[in-house]
């Protein structure tokens, strides 16, 4: 159920440098509101409410996992470089109280256009160059967040893409809230929950033991499932709407997805035959070689 | 598709032969059965003679695990005259980085001062496991061959070896993580060097238990699709398979030990190796047969004949026997061309589909030579044709095509 957004004064007594706050959205434990920069910038202002303290050792390790998560996406944002990441604005993070709540907020840069649901909503199919815009800028991304950082986003979905328009950086990735870097230790407090979009996710993820395999190709995975989505004009290649969550792991398992070829027969079969091996359930079957796929989109 | 010369003892000429006739494409040296000296000449007559040709030394460091038995069979790798690179290892010795390390630099080395064309990095055959201190050791290799390179290496691609026991195949999840693990490196080589040990004690050149052909085809598949080059050694009439999962060069020779991969080769054995039937290898049924078969049904049925110019090699006015064992190299270099000219058209589905097309029509020629009577020797017979078409099915559901 999504929170409260926060009222403009609460948001101006925490944040004397901003102003003009405008609630864009709120999920279970975040908000986000569009914001202007004492520079002048509009920011997008993003508050992670943590979970209240409330003495048991359960509630204290929730909470210092909800913490962790936010310190790492923000540290990871940070020394990230590349045009098709999200990058962070003026409010660098930190714990805050805000109305009572114990909060972390940070700001990000306010990218034009749309995110890529609203733009898959639109049911147009968009044509070969910008196919290969979207899957190069998703390919850019998970290259930028392996290669120094050896982290898999875990949640590339249409949802978390925005579509800016910019001819230099057209496909934007956000939201590295459930991030894992392979080489860190864990931070997810329940061993058995796997922080994921179930239609989007990797088949390797269901594995109890993902984690000891997990690398990039799961993004990839998803990054395939993104694309074919967007190139069908909002054809999923496994699922079927109002799945039971049960039904949808049998299908990410097990179904074999749509063929692109066989819905975008106007598509090159290079391009195609490339997404459709993006979403083999085996990842040593997803092409590994991240350069040679960004050559092949050129 | 290339096709290369698997080299082993007793060449006379043949591999010169098989560049003259536009049959081969390059050669692989096996550097037990050439001396240090005569390697040398020969890769600098090779690379005069046939400049575009592949000239690859497989340095047969995997034979180091076995040097130290007693009537280990090794000839060039050790003695007064032998291959510098070359030293009897312990498995514990190789748990230790620095000695692998040091191996892959004395082995691309050596290669580095002789005109081949591209390095073929040591490594050891995982023979029972990928999930085992070999295999451990194995993929150290992989890894630091890559980084020596960068050391070693004067522009000259670079083929990893990749040596696996049908054994280690059994664990279809083990190699699946396996093959992420390899596909996943930071610095990874141009390509692979694959050979696929048999298990088995039979002379026939084929691997025919189940589960091995598909998971070799698989491998071949994803080293592909991962962008590396892939060179499978050892393969013979397997050829058209692998080449249809996406192998860039087969090997194969002109003995049985050239014709499958085993490290039998190298160890002691207390009986002498008897020379072999000579054979001829059919293109329609995608096998070799002895001589004395092909003396029965060449009349009778003309269609097991390739109808290409190795043929007459073979004159039924001498009972069909070859003229030489360089002819029935050559016969069996151009009946492997065709048979990869064959399967390989097009993806990977077409390549499939081709070589089941192929079998079937195999298949038809058996059962007439049956109905007519004739039966053939277990090594010249259909069985290979059920187990092939399991294996390409098994193939199609591990590579989801």
């Amino acid at each position: 159920m999504p929170a409260n957004p926060f009222t403009p004064d609460v948001l101006s007594a925490a944040f004397p440098e901003l102003s003009g706050f405008g609630h864009i959205k709120s999920g279970t434990f975040k908000t986000v509101h569009s914001v202007k920069t004492s520079c002048g910038r509009d920011e997008v202002l993003k508050i992670i409410r943590l979970p209240q303290d409330s003495g048991t050792d359960a509630a204290r390790a929730f909470r210092e996992q909800e913490l962790g998560r936010a310190k790492r996406e923000t540290a990871l944002l940070a020394d990230l470089d590349s045009p098709y990441v999200v990058r962070l604005g003026m409010v660098s993070p930190s714990i805050i109280d805000l109305g009572g709540e114990n909060c972390v907020a940070y700001t990000e840069e306010l990218l034009p256009g749309r995110d890529l649901e609203a733009v898959i909503a639109d049911r147009i199919q968009p044509d070969e160059a910008d196919v290969k815009l979207l899957l190069s800028a998703l390919v850019h991304a998970i290259q930028a967040l392996w290669t120094r950082h050896k982290t898999v986003h875990r949640d590339i979905k249409p949802a978390n893409i925005f579509a800016t328009g910019l001819q230099d950086r057209p496909y934007v990735l956000l939201d590295f809230g459930i991030a894992y870097n392979v080489d860190e230790p864990g931070l997810t407090v329940n061993p058995s929950h796997i922080p994921h979009t179930p239609l989007y996710m990797a088949p390797e993820m269901l594995d109890p033991n993902f984690r000891e395999s997990l690398s990039y190709r799961a993004d990839l995975y998803a990054a395939g499932v993104t694309t074919f989505e967007f190139a069908t004009g909002g054809i999923h290649p496994l699922a079927k709407t109002g799945d039971s969550l049960a039904k949808t792991y049998t299908r990410v398992l097990h179904q074999e997805p749509a063929r692109l070829a066989t819905i975008r027969t106007d598509l090159t079969k290079n391009l195609t035959a490339l997404i459709d091996q993006l979403m083999k359930k085996n990842p040593a079957l997803r092409p590994g070689n991240l350069s040679l796929i960004l050559t092949q989109l050129k | 598709m290339q096709l290369l010369a698997q080299h082993g003892f007793g060449n006379g000429g043949k591999i010169e032969s098989g560049l003259d006739e536009g049959l081969l494409d390059g050669v692989i040296f096996g550097a037990k059965d050439i001396s240090p000296e005569r390697l040398s000449v020969r890769l600098e007559q090779l690379a005069n003679d046939y400049p575009q040709s592949v000239r690859l030394l497989d340095p047969q460091f995997y034979a180091s695990l076995i040097a130290s038995q007693p009537g280990a069979r090794l000839g060039s790798l050790v003695g007064d005259n032998s291959h510098p690179y070359f030293e009897a290892r312990r498995r514990r010795d190789l748990e230790r980085d620095t000695q692998v390390d040091q191996d892959i630099m004395n082995t691309l080395g050596y290669q580095r001062g002789l005109p081949v064309s591209a390095f073929i990095s040591p490594n050891i055959v995982i023979r029972r496991s990928f999930d085992s201190i070999e295999g451990t050791i194995a993929k150290t290799f992989l890894r630091s061959a890559s980084d020596a390179i960068s050391i070693e290496g004067d522009g000259r691609p670079l083929y990893s070896t990749l040596a696996i026991s049908a054994a280690a195949l059994n664990d279809r999840i083990e190699l699946q993580n396996f093959l992420q693990e390899i596909t996943e490196m930071e610095n990874p080589p141009e390509g692979f060097y694959l050979l696929l040990e048999k298990i088995d004690s039979s002379i026939a050149s084929s691997l025919t238990e189940p589960d091995i052909l598909s998971r070799w085809m698989l491998i071949n598949h994803t080293l592909k699709m991962n962008g590396f080059q892939v060179i499978n050694g050892y393969t013979d009439a397997l050829s058209p398979y692998l080449a249809a999962a996406g192998a860039d060069a087969v090997a194969t020779g002109w003995y049985n030990t050239q014709k499958s991969f085993s490290l039998r080769k190298f160890e002691p054995v207390p009986e002498f190796a008897r020379r072999p039937v000579q054979r001829y290898t059919s293109v329609a049924l995608l096998k070799s047969i002895r001589y004395t078969e092909l003396n029965d049904l060449r009349d009778s049925f003309p269609e097991v004949m390739n109808e290409l110019s190795f043929d007459d090699r073979y004159d039924p006015d001498e009972g069909s026997a070859p003229d030489s064992t360089t002819s029935e190299a050559l016969q069996n270099w151009e009946a492997i061309n065709a048979m990869n000219g064959l399967a390989v058209q097009g993806d990977v589905s077409t390549s499939l589909e081709n070589c089941r097309n192929a079998l079937d029509r195999a298949e038809e020629i058996y059962v007439r030579i049956q109905g007519y009577g004739l039966t053939m020797r277990d090594r010249s017979s259909a069985a290979h044709i059920d187990l092939i078409r399991d294996e390409l099915a098994a193939f199609e559901e591990l590579a989801e095509i």
